[in-house]
Parts: C-alpha cells; sequence; structure tokens
C-alpha cells in the first residue's frame, strides 16, 4: 500500500463487534453460520475477505452493508471526520445486479435517484463516473448490448458514483474471464491507490487467494462450520506487487496452508446418533482422478500450482482436497499436498482393491454412512426411503445442503458398494454383497472376494 | 467535453411517417365517436332498451360495445391483479390467506354464477342497463384477473435477489422500487398472461350479453346478443357474419394490441434467465416507432410525471413501511366485512339445500360424473390429434413460424359462438348430444393441447432429435423413447389448461340450442343451466360447489401428480 498512515491510529469506518447469524431451519432447529465475529476496517483499507464456498462469507458482506440484520452482536459504523463523500455503502455484485431494463447512464443514476439528487446533477455525475471507469460511448446502451466486463464496469460505475465510505465487492471479479477479471482489477486498483475516488475503504470477498493478494493490504480467512475468522494476515508488500516474486508467492502459499488445515471440529459428534455431517460434495470418481493425479506427481505438490495447472478455481480445488484429506488419502502442509501410504496404495490398486480400500476409509471417517447402514441392517427388507434421511438431515442442516449432502453419501456409498439406491422409488437400500460381507465381518481381507465384473480390466490403471 | 455528451441521449432518429399519425389521429377519433354513439346503450333503463338488430351494418357497433366491456374488465382485472398480488407478495400474513383464496376463486365456474351476480348488480341500480352491464364486466372480469395476479405475484417473488439487494442499498423507496424495479421486472409475464387471459374471456362476454334470469332474457347490446338472437332466430346468415366478424376481431387484436406489446415488452427481459430465441417483432410496433406525435406526446406528458414522481417518493419515504400490525388489522377487518356479508346468504343455502330431497343429490352426483367423463374425453380426444399434428409442427422451423398464431387465435376465439351452428349439424346428423356436448367443449380447449405440444416439441428440438438420429431410432421406437416423454410436460399443461377450460364450456355446451330445437346433454353443466333459467337458487348453488369441488379434486388426484412426474422424470434441462 502506497500511503500506508502507521504513525497515527487510523479510524475505522465500520466494526463488527460479536456477530453471530443464525438461520431457523424449516424443522425448527437453528443453523449457525457465522459466530463471534469481530471485525474492523480501517480507513483507507482495502480488506479481503476469503474463504471456501459456503463460508458464510457473502452472509457476513451484506451484515456489513445492512442487507442482512445480525442474530447476535452489532455493527458499528463510526462516522469519521467529513471529506468528499457522501457517505454510505455501495456494493458490485458478482452477477452484476443491472436492470437490465435500464441503459447504462440510468443505472448509473439509479443510487442518485433515490437521494432526490437533481437530474442535471445526476447526470453530470453519472457522465463523470461513467468517463472516469472507461464507458465512455456506451451510455444510452442496455446492459445485454455489452460484454461481461463492460456490464460489471457498469456495476462499478453505479457503486462509485454515490461516492460510498466504504465500496463492498461481492466475488466481482469471479463472473469475468481471467484476462477481463485483471484487467478490470487493475484499473479498480489505479482509482483506489491514486486516490481518484473518495472512497475510505474496500472489503473485498473473493475465492480468489491471488486477487487477495494481489489486492488486499490485510486478508482475513473465513473457515468452519459455523465460520470463523480463522487468520488475519497483513500483506505488506508495496504496489504494484509481482506475481512471481517470492514474497507473494509465500504469501499465497501461507493462505493455502490456512485454508487447507484439518479442521479439528470435523470429528466431534456424539456417536449412536444420526449426526449430519458436512462433507465436501465432491463424487467419488472425481476424488478417484485427483488422487491418481497426485500419484503421476512425484513428491509433494503446491496447492496454488496444482489450481492452476489443472484451471481449477480454489472453490472448486479445495472440496477435493479437503475429501482427499478426510479420507487420508492425502496429507496438506503448508500448502503442499502428498499421498499418504494409503493413498498411494490406492492409487495403484485395481478397480476392486480400490473399492476396498474406499470402504475402510469412508467406515472409518464418516460415521454418518455407518449410521446409514446400520438403519437399513435393521430394517428386515433392509430399503429404507430416502425422505427418511433426508428429514433427519434436513432439521441440522436445511433442506438444500441436506440432499446435497445425501447425494454425497449416497455416492460414496455407492462407489464403495456399501449401498445402492434408485433414483426413481426414492429408496436407499443394502448392496446385497455388500451385505454379505458385512455379516461375514472381513473387511480386512485383501485382493478380490468377487469374480471381476466384465468392466473392471485395464483403463483404470494409472 | 461534458457538454457535447449532455445533450444527445435520444435513441437514433427513424423518418417520421405521417402516415402513421394520421392512422393514429383517425383511429382515437372513431374510438371517441364511438364511446359517445354507445353512451344510452351502456347506460339506460332496462325496459327501453333498443332490440338487437340482425342487420350486419349493426355489428361493428356492437362489436365496439362488446370491446368497451372487455377493456373496462380488463382495466379492472389489471388493478386488481397489480394490487392483490403486490399485497400477496410483501406482507406474509396476508399471503397465507391470499394465495390459497386464489387458487379457489380459480376454480370456480364462473359462468354458472352469472344469474346470480346479474341478480346482485341488478339490485345495485333497479331498473337500469348498468346492472347487467356490471355483471357482464365482472363475468369477463373473474375469466381474467386470476391468472394475471397469479403472474405478477410469482414474478414479484422471483425477482433476482440481487436486483432487490441493490434496489435496498440505493435507498429506492417503496413507490420507487414499484416503479424500477417491480413492473418492470413483472412486464412479461404480465403482457403474456393478460393476452391469454383476454383471449379466454371472449366466451365470458359472449355469455353474459344475453342472460336468462328467472326465466326472463336480458339481452345487452354486443356480439354475443347478436349471435344469441340469430341463433333464437334460426337466421344462418347473421350468424355467419358474427362468426366473421369475431374472427377478424381477434385477429385484429393480436396485431394490432398484443403482437406490438408482446414485442415491445422483450426489452424488460431479465437477462438471467432469457431464452435463447429470437427477438418477437411486430410490424405494427415498428410503424409506430415512426410516428412523430407519439415522442412529442412523450416528452410533454414525461417531464409533469416525473416532477409528479419524485414528490411522491419523497413524500413515501417519510412514510416508511407500513406497520406490520397495521396490515393485520386491515386483514382481520376485511375478513370480518367478507363474513358478515357471506355468511347469512350462505346460511339462508344451507338451510335450502338441506331441504333438497335424497334423489336430487343422486342426480346431481351423477351428472357430476357424467360432465367428468365429458371433460376427460374432451381432453383425450384433443390429445389424440393434437400431439401428432403438434409435433409435427414443432419439429419445423417454417411451420411453426406460420402456425403458432395461427393457434393462439384460434384458442382465443370463442367456441361458444359455433354451437348454434353445431347444434344444426348434430340435428342433421342425428348425433346424440350426450357425445355432441364433447366436440363442442372441444371446439373451444383443444387449442391449449396443440400450442403447447407445440412449444414442447420447439424445446426438443437440437440436440435430442440429432441424437435419435443418430442412434437411429425410427418409427413406434422414436416415439416412445424420445418424441413422447420429451413433450410430456408440455403435454400435462396443455392438459391442465384444457381441463379447466372444457368444465367451463361445459356449462354452455351442454345445453345448446338452433331456433326452436334444444339439444340438452345430461350433465352437471346442463344441471347448473337450468337451475339457473328457473331461478333454483339451492340447485344452482349445489352444482357449483360440486364442479368446483370436482375441479380442485381433479387437481389433487390427477394433475399435481402428472406434474411432479413431468418434473422428476422428464425435465429437460
Amino acid at each position: 500500500m502506497a500511503q500506508v498512515e502507521t504513525t497515527r491510529t487510523r479510524a475505522t469506518v465500520v466494526a463488527l463487534r460479536g456477530v453471530s447469524k443464525s438461520y431457523r431451519m424449516p424443522g425448527g432447529a437453528e443453523r449457525t453460520v457465522l459466530s463471534d465475529i469481530e471485525l474492523e476496517v480501517h480507513e483507507g483499507e482495502f480488506l479481503a475477505l476469503l474463504g471456501p464456498s459456503g463460508s458464510g462469507k457473502s452472509t457476513l458482506l451484506r451484515i456489513i452493508a445492512g442487507l442482512v440484520p445480525p442474530s447476535e452482536g452489532r455493527v458499528e459504523t463510526r462516522s469519521v471526520p467529513a471529506t468528499a463523500s457522501q457517505g454510505g455503502v455501495a456494493m458490485v455484485f458478482q452477477s452484476f445486479a443491472l436492470f437490465p431494463w435500464l441503459t447504462v447512464l440510468e443505472n448509473v443514476e439509479l443510487g442518485l435517484r433515490a437521494r432526490g439528487v437533481p437530474a442535471a446533477e445526476r447526470r453530470e455525475r453519472a457522465v463523470r463516473v461513467i468517463d472516469m471507469i472507461g464507458l465512455d460511448g456506451f451510455e444510452s446502451a442496455y446492459p445485454k448490448e455489452l460484454s461481461g466486463g463492460m456490464r460489471q464496469r457498469v456495476g462499478f460505475a453505479r457503486a462509485l458514483v454515490v461516492e460510498p465510505d466504504l465500496l463492498l465487492l461481492d466475488e466481482a471479479f469471479s463472473a469475468l474471464d481471467v484476462l477481463t477479471a485483471e484487467n478490470l482489477r487493475r484499473d479498480l486498483l489505479e482509482l483506489w491507490l491514486e486516490r481518484k475516488i473518495p472512497t475510505r475503504a474496500i472489503v473485498d470477498v473473493t475465492h480468489s487467494i491471488e486477487e487477495a493478494v494481489y489486492m488486499a493490504d490485510r486478508v482475513l480467512v473465513l473457515r468452519g462450520d459455523p465460520a470463523r475468522i480463522v487468520a488475519d494476515v497483513p500483506i505488506d508488500l508495496p504496489h504494484w506487487r509481482d506475481k512471481q516474486d517470492p514474497a507473494f508467492l509465500r504469501h499465497v502459499d501461507g493462505l493455502y496452508g490456512v485454508l487447507t488445515r484439518r479442521r479439528p471440529e470435523a470429528t466431534a459428534g456424539p456417536l449412536g446418533r444420526l449426526r449430519a455431517e458436512r462433507l465436501p460434495q465432491v463424487p467419488a470418481g472425481a476424488l478417484t482422478g485427483f488422487i491418481e493425479l497426485l500419484d503421476d506427481r512425484d513428491g509433494p505438490a503446491d496447492l496454488y500450482r496444482l489450481g492452476e495447472e489443472l484451471s481449477l478455481d480454489l472453490e472448486d480445488l479445495l472440496p477435493i482436497v479437503e475429501a482427499a484429506e478426510l479420507l487420508g488419502f492425502a496429507r496438506v502442509v503448508e500448502g503442499d499436498i502428498a499421498l499418504t501410504d494409503v493413498g498411494r496404495r490406492f492409487a495403484e490398486a485395481n478397480l476392486l482393491d480400490r473399492k476396498e480400500l474406499f470402504r475402510e476409509a469412508v467406515e472409518e471417517a464418516v460415521p454418518a454412512l455407518g449410521r446409514i447402514l446400520a438403519v437399513l441392517r435393521q430394517k428386515s427388507n433392509h430399503k429404507m426411503p430416502r425422505e427418511f434421511f433426508q428429514d433427519i438431515f434436513e432439521r441440522q442442516l436445511g433442506a438444500a445442503q441436506a440432499s446435497r449432502q445425501l447425494d454425497v453419501l449416497i455416492d460414496w456409498g455407492r462407489y464403495a458398494e456399501l449401498l445402492a439406491y434408485d433414483d426413481e422409488v426414492r429408496q436407499i437400500y443394502l448392496e446385497e454383497e455388500a451385505t454379505e460381507e458385512q455379516e461375514g465381518e472381513a473387511p480386512r481381507e485383501e485382493g478380490g472376494t468377487a469374480p471381476a465384473p466384465p468392466d473392471a480390466g485395464g483403463g483404470d490403471a494409472p | 467535453m461534458v457538454e457535447r455528451r449532455l445533450r444527445p441521449f435520444a435513441p437514433p432518429r427513424v423518418h417520421p411517417a405521417l402516415g402513421v399519425d394520421a392512422a393514429l389521429l383517425v383511429g382515437v377519433l372513431l374510438l371517441l365517436y364511438a364511446l359517445v354513439r354507445a353512451a344510452p346503450a351502456v347506460a339506460g333503463p332496462i325496459a327501453h332498451a333498443p332490440a338487437i338488430s340482425l342487420s350486419p351494418a349493426s355489428l361493428p357497433g356492437y362489436v365496439g360495445l362488446s370491446l368497451l366491456r372487455m377493456t373496462a374488465a380488463f382495466a379492472a382485472s389489471l388493478l386488481f391483479s397489480l394490487v392483490y398480488g403486490y399485497v400477496a407478495a410483501h406482507s406474509a400474513a396476508a399471503e397465507r390467506i391470499l394465495i390459497p383464496l386464489l387458487d379457489i376463486l380459480q376454480s370456480v365456474p364462473v359462468l354458472g354464477f352469472l344469474s346470480f351476480t346479474v341478480t346482485a348488480f341488478v339490485q345495485l341500480a333497479p331498473g337500469s342497463l348498468i346492472g347487467p352491464q356490471l355483471a357482464s364486466v365482472f363475468a369477463i372480469f373473474t375469466a381474467q384477473a386470476w391468472n394475471m395476479t397469479f403472474a405478477f405475484y410469482h414474478s414479484l417473488r422471483t425477482i433476482p435477489r440481487d436486483l432487490g439487494e441493490a434496489a435496498a442499498l440505493y435507498h429506492l423507496g417503496p413507490l420507487e422500487r414499484l416503479l424500477q424495479l417491480e413492473l418492470p421486472a413483472a412486464v412479461i409475464p404480465l403482457v403474456w398472461n393478460s393476452m391469454l387471459s383476454f383471449g379466454a374471456s371472449w366466451v365470458f362476454l359472449t355469455a353474459s350479453e344475453a342472460i336468462t334470469v328467472s326465466s326472463h332474457t336480458i339481452l345487452l347490446p354486443g356480439i354475443g346478443s347478436y349471435i344469441a338472437v340469430a341463433i333464437a332466430r334460426g337466421a344462418a346468415g347473421p350468424v355467419m357474419w358474427a362468426i366473421a366478424t369475431m374472427l377478424a376481431v381477434v385477429v385484429l387484436l393480436d396485431q394490432l394490441v398484443w403482437r406490438p406489446l408482446v414485442a415491445w415488452s422483450h426489452r424488460y427481459q431479465l437477462t438471467a434467465n432469457a431464452p435463447t430465441g429470437e427477438e418477437p417483432t411486430s410490424w405494427a410496433l415498428t410503424l409506430l416507432t415512426r410516428s412523430a406525435l407519439l415522442p412529442w406526446l412523450g416528452r410533454h406528458l414525461a417531464a409533469p410525471l416525473e416532477r409528479l414522481r419524485q414528490r411522491g417518493a419523497g413524500g413515501l419515504e417519510e412514510v416508511g413501511p407500513l406497520r406490520p400490525w397495521v396490515g393485520r388489522v386491515a386483514g382481520a377487518l376485511l375478513l370480518l366485512a367478507a363474513a358478515a356479508a357471506i355468511l347469512p346468504a350462505l346460511w339462508h343455502l344451507a338451510q335450502a339445500m338441506a331441504a333438497m330431497p335424497a334423489a336430487v343429490y343422486a342426480r346431481f352426483l351423477l351428472a357430476t360424473a357424467a360432465t367428468l367423463a365429458r371433460v376427460l374425453a374432451a381432453v383425450l380426444l384433443g390429445a389424440l390429434w393434437c400431439v401428432p399434428v403438434g409435433v409435427a409442427i414443432g419439429q419445423s422451423r417454417r411451420l411453426t413460424a406460420y402456425l403458432e398464431p395461427v393457434v393462439q387465435n384460434a384458442a382465443a376465439f370463442p367456441a361458444n359462438l359455433l354451437y348454434g351452428l353445431a347444434v344444426l349439424l348434430f340435428l342433421r346428423l342425428h348425433l346424440s348430444m350426450s357425445f355432441g356436448a364433447v366436440l363442442l367443449m372441444m371446439l373451444g380447449t383443444q387449442w391449449y393441447i396443440l400450442f403447447n405440444i407445440i412449444a414442447g416439441t420447439q424445446a426438443l428440438t437440437g440436440d435430442l432429435l440429432e441424437a435419435g438420429k443418430v442412434f437411429g431410432l425410427r418409427g413406434m421406437e422414436r416415439w416412445r423413447s424420445l418424441i413422447l416423454p420429451g413433450i410430456f410436460p408440455s403435454l400435462v399443461t396443455g392438459g391442465l389448461t384444457a381441463a379447466g377450460g372444457a368444465w367451463n364450456l361445459s356449462i354452455l355446451a351442454e345445453a345448446a340450442s338452433w331456433a326452436g330445437h334444444r339439444l340438452v346433454a345430461f350433465g352437471l353443466g346442463s344441471l347448473i343451466t337450468q337451475a339457473a333459467g328457473s331461478g333454483q337458487e339451492a340447485h344452482l348453488f349445489l352444482g357449483i360447489l360440486l364442479m368446483s369441488a370436482t375441479v380442485v379434486g381433479l387437481n389433487a388426484v390427477l394433475w399435481r401428480p402428472l406434474y411432479r412426474l413431468a418434473e422428476s422424470r422428464f425435465h429437460i434441462e
């Protein structure tokens, strides 16, 4: 950051004190998505909020914006000495959120219109911002005539024209292609660093570690269920930052480490009750592919580079990494991922042995699956409607999440040949062969216990 | 530099065409003239109501009067749907009552109610034509309003979350929010549903212009009463004239009103859920953009309106949103008032119904079964020819472009205008009305199946059809594994709409006449017609109750499960 005022204590633009957010589930239970958030955004600060999807970072941003009231705690917007700024909050949305029936100019004027700015001044200010953001000549175009990048420029113009104290970015760059996003990031950074806009602070919600390290003065990492702030990392590199700079890469790796650290609360949970867990939503097939891929590389792989090579977003990569760790196939240390012994054996095994290893891993690591199997075994026909489990999960997770979790459990259970599922009648039942094995209690036995199915041959070998 | 850009935001100029403005002016003048001429026929006393003239020359005047009723009803429907939908979408308490209520209202066969409402409205203005006029407008209103209300309510509820958040962040007050976000977002569904509802309500107009209450026939001058008189006299010529005129009206409205509206509404498409299709076009709209008069009017009307709006927005902002208890108290009062008005009448009816002998109930139940069988037969027979024809049309872009508007216009054409001629035909062929009534219902409802199938087939084309070709699917196999599952959801939608229409039409179709001959089929519809004609209120009420209950029941046991099946099994992403 160019002009950090380190000498005097900086004013706070907005502060969150002990903020939590819970939602009431249809079953009546409460689900807490954010817990005990303490956070201050200082004058002149570019803050990035980083976290995996579903970590509540967008909810947090909406609490800051005043769109969503916190369940506990409070949001303080302390008034700072008046400047050119008009005050208030503005937001740039991932989906742009432009009004399709308004022209570029009308969209930009929207925020001023509600503030009762006279028509002539409105137009003049809107035109000035449109100029500044590089939309000159597009005033009378409709959003649908513009490319994604230009649309988001309208989003920025609409936010900046009200001269907000606080500018909020909700994944503002993630719907754009790589080059366009980079271009827009630089333009925003230039406006910000050269003080061309009276904005006092920016909060950028993102799932791109690189974006956070490139732009922000400070990165907060949100993780867990409910989400808390697990890290507060100042990025003290001068602008403009070089992405190949070792110091830059150290920050990126460090944040990868924080994001992939094994969560302690995942193992907790009362035994004997069917408890919904939050499994990463990764189909067994994708996981298998990922492990084979790791096996092909010698030694640990840098997650940041791996993501780039596979052109996988953090959003997509993190769940896979998490699943591999959960099942004990891989371990992450400081942003590097490596296969465990089991993982290596899994990668090199044939299809049947793989299923065996997978079965052991899920039985060990996913108690919920074990409980489902126990319920099925108790039934004389070894069947249960999906709705039964859906109901139980829903009370803890909400309908959409419960359904996704069940999908993952069923997928993993199917791959492990522990259970089968008929989508047409929505029945989950025990896999017959699996049942016999379970009753024989011989899961340790390795090597084909059943004749290989015709498709078990080549192709899958690493 | 700024100045350079401050002015020229006007849309690109097109050559103004004087002819367009001249046509507009002539149209407006004609409309005013017709209104002045029509006044006595609208509000005069019943006793001096002019007799219906069967001269074709008087048809345009009658059409004008009918259109006036339609327009009045449409204005009322629009206002109703905006207010009702807005309240239901913005108050959770109101929503819990209003939406189920709307669902029930939708299932009531309003045609059966006509004699009730006419009696009620005549009491409002005894001896004057105003009563029957209002009753007719009300009947049309009930055919239009529910659909439009659902459409508006639904689009308010499905406004993309971040657009709503943007509006909140930029402090749009309730009025600004309505004008900038909620109304624009609802334009497309409102226009579409207006068009469909308007078309569907022609039947109600024509049926409500000639209505028999307690063996006394009231004729409201209009195209419906014209054809009623012509049928009663057995005058085939005027009947043909009326049918041709009606056809022309439907087509002209389509070309001059609805197509332009649909094309205009396209700009309000929410890009997020835009279907990839061609933009609708309308020659009339293209012509209108060449008018010089309209922009002039726009400029001179817009500025004051804008000032008014600014003031209004400021005022509303200060008031702020309504406190929740205000809504609750208002709702409770409204419910109480409604109960006070309805309960005594219901009590009276219940007593009369309790006094009815069991044989009457048995007859009504049997009649319900008969009509149910006819409705289902009408839908099945309709599907039988519409599926192959619709699939054939839908697979060809060219055929679709030509025939889709034709089918839509056919659906808007009030089938009951043809009933007189059909009776004549049935008499010649010695066809039993028990079966003939099915054909009469089909006449009005099969089009809904046909255009849904066409739309469904269009959605199928592309990858799926090509895949079918690659895998060499042919003949029966192709139908069984590709086409039928693919169009199933559209078939269900079409069937549901057709069945709804058929129930309403049964009231007209089960008892139709030509000159002195009256053909009656035993069924709920004819029982309702008879009860209404002879003023047996308890019978009428029982009939309507049975029909509403059957419609609601059929929705629950047949259509909803089919919908679920369509969504879970046959949904195409």
